[in-house]
């Protein structure tokens, strides 16, 4: 079964390209390595393909691992709250709630494949600090699912690219704030941050993993030279550029200043055309370029609530006491999550902001402990 | 009379189509948090740019009878206040279109692309369809929507008018074509579709481009595909337009109801 999107573009523009013309050349390779890598995977994108109008979704589940443990204490960091050691700060202990066990993410990974889910991102804070993450990997099943591993890349050394790689490991996600590497360690507030990020790109791609560059864009960075000197990088180590667009959460609640305008965002992907660039909200799969909350990425909390965006403090139920098929669809019927939106609702939309914010303000006078429950949150702005 | 006019009222004081609790709609009342009309065309100087890439035949004759047609809804009092929305001139010469979704991928999809990047030289025009082949054969006029009379009178005439896109913001597609069951009555009004929506962006090409705020998805909902889960509609991604022919499905059972989708209407004349 072949992608069933025909494309028309500006140099021929009614003229038939190719079935699978909407894929890149990169994502075309990508798509026919799986075929022999991983056949049960290659059998979920096709299925998706066949299903997608019919409304199907096929989101990345994001998990959080291990509270939340970090090394680094970023400026703009959104998982902050759901530390122990910013809840020791508040309350003296840490989470009493239930963390997720393999058990439950063995389950996860199960019903996520019979729903046809086939991403898997683990992150944490700084997933590598987790001593059970090697079993992790394993009770996932790399060869049902990709595993993408989001780390700072400080303690990914060569003996732990190997690892990864051997274990079957398909991506590494590093996270690089600025080209400038005075900029990036005084924002992760980590000296030799920088250095350390570059050599894990280096490691992971002799290893033989995909990588990706992940940064983080505020108001204004994306027309600096040092952003321009950041996507020359990428593309000289072919290294695909991820942005992300900084939002008012976590320890950047209050900054609006580094909110991104329209223009900014409007530019990202007028560079999507000329540089291996690209956000959440970029066209692929044959989908065009929207809001993905829930269709596209949801974050599994150490307690097993679903936040239906990495940056959102918001749940739409708990994968430890509901099937995940009941969270999505529920999800999905949500006015803000479920209906197609252009722009990037936690990012640019300040009505969905104000709802959000105020909703965790209101949430954390009452407990430390986040996401805010559905029925206390998504539950109160209605349904289609 | 006052309150005659009031009950039945079809559009609000910004032009928007009551719902009246009959029809599916995001909200009872839009916040209009997407936009349209930032610096667009007078309509003479979006008349000539149509005329650059579909030579118009008679074009001063189209710009009066575009004024007189602007005339008859101000004076109407049932309809005049579509008038307090974003409108957009379009002009068409007389032609025989029998496969609309043939029209529209062979010549028309080329002529938005041109008019489009000739504007916009660093922006891109792309058309993405999903579906295993093509639009040929594939449109079709929506039940009562208007759009088969507004394909019959121009296969005998030229015609000029204007198309409202945000007549029908935050409607289902379902419904953009449902509420028509109480408009089919008025004279020379259709639910828009691919033949003028087209042409109005050729004539003004920057009607969804703004560097300040998202404009909505405009649904040709005057068209239906043999395949009820596609629509077909043009948008912006960032400073590009796009032609999609996209899944309207939320999920297996459920249609998108969503706050950027946006049917149009036209009002047209024979000139």
């Amino acid at each position: 079964m072949e992608a069933s999107v025909k494309i028309l573009s500006k140099k021929d523009s009614h003229k038939i390209l190719s079935k699978d013309a909407s894929l890149t050349n990169e994502e075309d390779r990508k798509r026919k390595d799986q075929s022999q890598k991983r056949p049960r995977v290659h059998q979920k994108i096709q299925n998706y393909f066949e299903n997608m109008i019919d409304g199907a979704i096929s989101p990345i589940l994001r998990l959080k691992i291990n509270r939340s443990a970090c090394n680094m204490k970023c400026e703009h960091c959104c998982e902050e709250p759901y530390m122990t050691r910013d809840l020791i700060k508040k309350t003296g202990k840490k989470d009493p709630r239930r963390q997720m066990d393999l058990e439950d993410y063995r389950k996860l990974s199960e019903e996520a494949d019979e729903l046809g889910l086939f991403r898997f991102v683990i992150t944490g804070g700084e997933a590598l600090l987790d001593r059970n993450l090697e079993d992790l990997i394993k009770v996932l099943d790399p060869y049902k699912h990709l595993i993408i591993l989001d780390t700072n890349g400080f303690y990914f050394n060569e003996e732990k690219a190997k690892w990864f790689a051997g274990l079957g490991g398909y991506k590494v996600q590093i996270s690089l704030d600025s080209w400038y590497a005075e900029e990036h360690d005084a924002f992760r507030n980590t000296k030799g941050a920088h250095a350390r990020a570059l050599n894990a790109f280096k490691v992971a791609k002799e290893a033989g993993s995909e990588v990706l560059l992940s940064t983080c864009l505020v108001r204004d960075r994306v027309f600096t030279k040092e952003f321009q000197l950041l996507c020359d990088f990428c593309e000289t180590e072919a290294i695909p550029l991820y942005v992300t667009l900084a939002k008012p959460v976590g320890s950047a609640r209050g900054h609006e200043e580094w909110v991104c305008t329209k223009e900014d965002v409007d530019q990202l992907k007028f560079l999507e055309d000329k540089k291996n660039i690209f956000t959440h909200m970029t066209p692929n799969y044959g989908q065009p370029g929207k809001c993905i909350t829930v269709k596209g990425i949801n974050t599994v909390n150490h307690d097993g609530e679903i936040v239906p965006c990495p940056y959102m403090d918001l749940s739409i139920g708990n994968v430890t006491k509901e099937p995940l098929k009941d969270i999505l669809d529920r999800g999905m019927r949500n006015k803000w999550l479920g209906p197609y939106r252009d722009e990037c609702i936690i990012g640019e939309n300040f009505d969905f902001i104000k709802f959000h914010n105020d909703t965790v303000a209101k949430h954390l006078k009452e407990t430390p402990y986040l996401p805010v429950p559905y029925e206390k949150g998504f539950a109160l702005n209605g349904s289609v | 009379m006052d309150n005659l006019i009031e009950k039945y009222k079809i559009f609000d004081n910004k032009g928007w189509r009551l719902p009246n609790g009959i029809y599916e709609t995001f909200s009872d009342q839009p916040n209009w948090f997407f936009k349209l009309g930032e610096d667009l065309p007078e309509d003479k100087l979006a008349i000539d740019r149509i005329d650059k890439y579909k030579n118009i035949n008679r074009k001063n004759e189209a710009l009066e009878a575009l004024l007189e047609l602007n005339n008859k809804i101000n004076n109407n009092i049932f309809i005049k206040n579509i008038n307090n929305g974003i409108k957009v001139p379009f002009v068409i010469n007389k032609i025989d279109v029998d496969d609309i979704g043939k029209f529209l991928e062979e010549i028309l999809l080329e002529k938005v692309s041109k008019a489009f990047t000739d504007f916009f030289p660093e922006s891109h025009f792309k058309a993405v369809i999903q579906d295993k082949t093509d639009l040929i054969n594939k449109l079709f006029p929506s039940l009562n929507s208007g759009y088969k009379e507004f394909l019959n009178k121009l296969s005998k005439s030229d015609i000029c008018g204007y198309y409202y896109p945000q007549v029908l913001q935050e409607y289902s597609v379902d419904s953009q074509i449902l509420q028509m069951k109480e408009l089919n009555k008025v004279p020379n009004l259709c639910l828009s579709g691919p033949l003028e929506v087209a042409t109005s962006l050729i004539g003004a090409p920057n009607l969804l481009i703004s560097k300040t705020h998202y404009s909505p998805v405009l649904c040709l909902s005057g068209v239906t595909h043999i395949d009820g889960r596609l629509i077909c509609c043009f948008k912006s991604y960032g400073r590009h337009l796009e032609f999609w022919c996209l899944s309207q499905m939320l999920s297996k059972n459920k249609k998108q109801v969503s706050e950027q989708w946006s049917g149009g209407l036209s009002v047209f004349t024979e000139y």
